[in-house]
């Protein structure tokens, strides 16, 4: 036996894939295409082919740039509408453009992508300058299907916890077994982060993203961009956790006024902060609570997409969203006429930071989907799904696409990874600290703080110097209570106390990146700095753990090179924004 | 906290249930041969655990409304509450 195998079990494998999501499945497929000789290892901390926060559970909706579609069209609308100037707008047009490479992988691979009659790409009403096309919620298991024959394998059930480092270079990760307790330790000359977005274990369908590859990556030292943009919220309905996407044309305040033409444009491709933030001005104002009329849902809704679920035919689709649907009528503690609306907060911190080939800035380390969903850069100023509905899968795909030949190339000619084996030992001691503590504060209690730090829009849609303090120091408690939890002897529950570490290290991110850009543009809205400052804030914020304090730098964004030239904003936002102006400011808690 | 019922009797040991489930909520009895409900404080009620069982076993009763962080507490947005 060797030193190691004296720690743990030890895997080994070219290329380590965690997360065994859409995003974590393309990739191992695709580079299998590329290079058979690579061995694949794809570490899953539930079970490979039924994670992926949204892959199964979700509308199933695809973004595609057909061949039909213009490029300079989309890119002009998306920088002036969603990126609002900061997005890379190189990095954009090759997401768009591999969407139709992402089609073709898809239907070699027998996922069925719905197309009109005369055999186009699918469309939504409403939205002319894309496609929007839809599969079936098998796709997991079909990804699988393509995995297994092409000899990739799996560990399932394995929380991966930190990644082992050799200089700046990563070699591996170790975690445990969440049934056994056991400890893993994985060896691989390339590791890609395919372990998804920090939600904050806030709402429903998306609480098994809490941010595990993220932070492990910044407390290894990867840099992170973007994380202020963090706060993606749908609309929710308070008796039943449902969405209506869509739904900001259809709500209404006490008074009984239409709120749409206050606060949302009148042609809206997806969901803006405006809404976000008018709802609450609606409330503080004394005129909630807010409330949506069902029958309008689809009336100037050019996502339609309760439409969109059942047009096609997708058993597993049908499925899932008629026994969904149907338990929310049923078990819906809200059954009034007009029911009750608020803002359900997403998140969707995804801040690894990456270049156009995927690569973090740690040598050997790729991240992928919703992992880097804002690192990379593409979107700019806003969260995903970057209010291009269905650009999750295709996000997840693109990224493992444009990825490949890079991992391929590193795992092939890198040398074997040296692992530490004193940096093993204190991972381990780390990892299984918590389950020295007989008693203590189960960690499901500062995760719920967390929450009250990051969901709420006073911090989240509506920030400020002040708010912004709160709720990081809201955070800081948090983190004081890891020390002080105990996982009972439970490996579920030790899984927990991690959970709740990562999720404290993306929201220490997030409120930091926020509080250092002093402008409003996009998602981010600063009621102490309410314009759009170009001359000081045109540029990205990276963030990067040194010796144990966040540093903070700021990098030039490279726009000289840039297709669509910088426009003032539109006299559409600017009179939104002028419409959901408080003031008063918010009362002190 | 949502209830999720298991049939011990109707369920075959197949683990469908155990593998649908991303956020670790129901485990396999290796001694019992059955699923069981270990963390339902971790339900997201998906209902994949029910739609996966081949016999029916599984039951997701979602119990509403759910505990979240209240976004409009009365302390911040007093004028709303002034009726209530």
């Amino acid at each position: 036996m060797s030193n190691l195998e004296s720690f743990g079990e030890v895997y080994t494998a070219d290329v380590l894939i965690i997360g065994a999501g859409p995003a974590g499945f393309i990739a191992a497929n695709r580079i299998k295409d590329l290079n058979p000789n690579l061995d694949v290892l794809m570490i899953e901390k539930s079970t490979a082919a039924v994670s992926g926060a949204k892959a199964n559970k979700g509308a199933g909706v695809l973004w595609v740039l057909s061949e039909n579609d213009d490029l300079d069209k989309f890119r002009d609308f998306f920088c002036t509408t969603t990126g609002h100037f900061i997005e890379d707008q190189e990095l954009l047009e090759k997401f768009a453009l591999a969407s139709r490479d992402m089609v073709a992988h898809f239907e070699r691979w027998n996922i069925k992508i719905c197309r009109e009659p005369d055999g186009t790409l699918a469309r939504a009403d409403g939205l002319p300058l894309w496609s929007l096309c839809a599969f079936d919620l098998d796709i997991l298991t079909k990804l699988k299907k393509i995995a297994n024959k092409r000899g990739v394998r799996f560990v399932n059930k394995t929380q991966s916890v930190e990644l082992l480092t050799d200089g700046n270079r990563v070699v591996g990760t170790v975690g445990f077994d969440l049934i056994t307790g056991k400890f893993r330790i994985f060896k691989g000359k390339a590791v890609i982060l395919a372990n998804g977005a920090c939600d904050w274990m806030v709402a429903n369908m998306w609480t098994s993203a809490r941010g595990d590859g993220i932070a492990a990556a910044y407390r290894a030292g990867a840099e992170m961009r973007n994380a202020e943009f963090s706060n993606f919220y749908n609309l929710g309905l308070r008796g039943s956790q449902s969405c209506p996407v869509g739904g900001q044309f259809a709500l209404y305040n006490s008074d009984g006024e239409y709120l749409a033409p206050k606060y949302c444009s009148e042609i809206e491709h997806d969901i803006d902060i405006g809404i976000i933030l008018g709802m609450e001005k609606e409330v503080a104002e004394g005129r909630g609570p807010i409330v949506m009329e069902e029958t309008e849902l689809f009336a100037n809704n050019p996502l339609g997409v309760g439409g969109f679920l059942f047009r096609w035919d997708r058993p597993h689709a049908k499925k899932f969203w008629t026994t969904l649907m149907d338990k929310e009528m049923e078990y819906s503690s809200d059954k009034g006429w007009r029911p009750e609306i608020f803002p359900m907060f997403i998140g969707e911190c995804g801040p690894v930071k990456t270049s156009h080939e995927m690569e973090t800035t740690l040598q050997g380390l790729w991240a992928i989907g919703d992992t880097n969903r804002n690192g990379a850069g593409a979107f700019g100023a806003v969260p995903s799904p970057s209010r291009l509905r269905g650009t999750g899968l295709t996000w997840a795909a693109v990224t493992a696409l444009l990825s490949e030949k890079s991992v391929v190339e590193f795992a092939s000619q890198a040398s074997e990874p040296e692992i530490n084996e004193e940096q093993v030992k204190n991972f381990k001691d780390l990892i299984y600290a918590p389950m020295k503590r007989e008693k203590g504060l189960s960690p499901r209690d500062p995760i719920f703080l967390l929450g009250e730090a990051v969901a709420p829009p006073r911090f989240s849609a509506r920030k400020s110097k002040e708010r912004i303090e709160e709720a990081l120091a809201m955070v800081n408690k948090a983190r004081q209570q890891y020390e002080e939890v105990s996982p009972a002897n439970d490996f579920h529950m030790l899984g927990l106390c991690h959970d709740l570490r990562n999720m404290t290290d993306c929201a220490e991110m997030y409120f930091t990146a926020a509080l250092e850009r002093k402008e409003t543009r996009g998602w981010h809205y600063r009621e102490d700095f309410l314009e759009r400052d170009d001359a000081n804030w045109r540029k990205w914020i990276d963030l990067k753990l040194e010796n144990g304090k966040i540093v903070i730098r700021h990098t030039k964004i490279p726009f000289e090179n840039y297709k669509t030239p910088i426009q003032p904003m539109s006299s559409e936002l600017a009179r939104i924004l002028e419409n959901v102006k408080m003031s008063p400011v918010l009362e002190e808690v | 906290m949502h209830i999720i019922t298991i049939d011990q009797d109707a369920c075959n040991g197949c683990k469908r249930c155990v593998e649908a489930c991303f956020n670790d909520v129901i485990r396999f009895d290796e001694e019992e041969k059955v699923a069981v409900v270990m963390y339902p404080e971790e339900c997201a009620t998906c209902n994949l655990c029910e739609l996966s069982c081949p016999d029916g076993a599984i039951k997701v009763i979602p119990q509403n409304p759910v505990r979240i962080p209240e976004p409009y507490p009365k302390s911040a947005y007093p004028k709303t509450y002034v009726n209530s």
